[in-house]
């Protein structure tokens, strides 16, 4: 992971491929729908910041089952950082999806299930960041964060897949809104929407890749590292 | 009297905020008040699995005493608008079945973190509140006495999300409890 976390290849090429998705998000051709008219291009801004937010939590899960099974304080590291950008990425959904929602719902929280329990879900992060700050001896703070990390994941998994399935969403997929599927997601939207996915996941792992080099450095000036 | 006019949903509201306090309490007095050297002669006594079921088992029966009280305590001053008695009797005792659970893996938790009675609040509130959700509207079925078109797939959650809970205390705790 760390030495993947290193390389500098995929760090240009997602860059690329985000300012290729921004100028092509704001500036391609896009369907032309009712109701959604330009603001289909939200798709490229708001979907992207939530698949980039699995993607870090669940490279924060495994970290964290590596520590439990071999105790480095390393893996502890990237799991928190990447818990940290994971954060930022799901506020930057939640700002994206209000924008959008106040042009198309009306409003800009319109409580819908899956923005309610998604807000709770980041609660629950927010919590393990927290629990972090208040343990000050390193290996127990290693330790009980871990566990309450793996706890969470299966808690943000309940949250924001299994709940919101059971009542009538607007998000897609949802209560038999299959709009993802069935006609939104032609052709010239996916040719934006799978780079800049991509792109964006490049960057949250280059931004936790600074944030864990700086942790990594603290920590080995004090000689912590096993 | 008056205060017999009660509407149902505030009923149920007002009862499962008392239920959630009383788990709270319940599941952060086992590990809150035991600190160190009753921990210490626990962790040399005993494996910690059957330690944290004890446990667990335990708090459950004790809030099933106390969801008792409340609920002859509610009807007494605020009527009983259950039209489903047994609909009503199984969501409560499933209901403050995985909430203790929960309450008492998570009070472990803060309390090998310390400065467990401001924790606990914190890490275990956002797990809590959407389950307390779902078993508002499974009691609210027991109200009317018909089973609502959700009914069994709320039921389902709250059955998975049991096993889930009980797996990851199950793999987890060990963890925890080593130092």
């Amino acid at each position: 992971m760390l030495k993947f976390l290193r390389a500098k290849w995929w760090k240009y090429a997602s860059l690329l491929l985000v300012v290729y998705g921004i100028v092509g998000g704001l500036l391609f051709d896009v369907p032309r729908l009712a109701i959604l008219n330009e603001t289909i291009r939200c798709l490229h801004f708001h979907v992207p910041m939530w698949f980039t937010m699995f993607l870090l939590y669940l490279i924060s899960l495994i970290c964290s089952i590596m520590y439990l099974a071999n105790g480095k304080l390393k893996e502890d590291i990237v799991a928190d950082q990447m818990v940290n950008v994971g954060l930022v990425f799901g506020v930057l959904g939640l700002i994206t999806g209000a924008i959008w929602a106040k042009y198309t719902w009306g409003d800009w929280w319109h409580g819908d299930p899956k923005q309610n329990m998604t807000a709770i879900a980041m609660l629950i992060y927010f919590a393990y960041a927290f629990l972090r700050s208040s343990i000050k001896d390193l290996d127990q703070k290693a330790r009980i964060s871990a566990i309450y990390n793996i706890f969470a994941f299966f808690a943000m998994i309940v949250l924001i897949f299994v709940i919101p399935s059971l009542t009538d969403s607007l998000h897609p997929s949802n209560g038999g809104n299959k709009g993802f599927v069935v006609y939104d997601l032609d052709n010239s939207l996916r040719m934006v929407f799978y780079p800049a996915t991509i792109g964006f996941m490049g960057i949250g792992l280059w931004l936790a890749s600074f944030l864990i080099r700086i942790k990594t450095h603290q920590y080995s000036k004090q000689d912590l590292l096993n | 009297m008056a205060f017999n006019s009660v509407k149902p949903t505030t009923w149920l509201t007002l009862f499962w905020i008392v239920a959630l306090f009383t788990i709270s309490n319940a599941a952060s007095r086992s590990f809150v008040n035991d600190f160190g050297k009753q921990n210490l002669f626990y962790y040399q006594l005993v494996a910690p699995l059957p330690f944290i079921f004890a446990k667990i088992i335990f708090n459950i029966l004790i809030v099933w005493g106390v969801t008792a009280l409340a609920v002859a305590l509610f009807s007494v001053l605020l009527g009983y608008p259950m039209a489903s008695t047994s609909i009503f009797l199984m969501a409560v005792l499933q209901g403050t079945a995985i909430l203790t659970v929960i309450f008492t893996f998570i009070s472990a938790i803060a309390q090998k973190a310390g400065n467990a009675s401001f924790l606990l609040p914190v890490l275990s509130f956002p797990v809590i509140i959407p389950i307390v959700g779902l078993l508002i509207g499974i009691t609210a079925d027991a109200v009317t006495g018909e089973l609502g078109a959700n009914f069994w797939r709320h039921n389902q959650i709250i059955w998975a999300v049991t096993a889930l809970t009980l797996a990851l205390v199950w793999v987890l705790f060990p963890y925890l409890w080593k130092e």
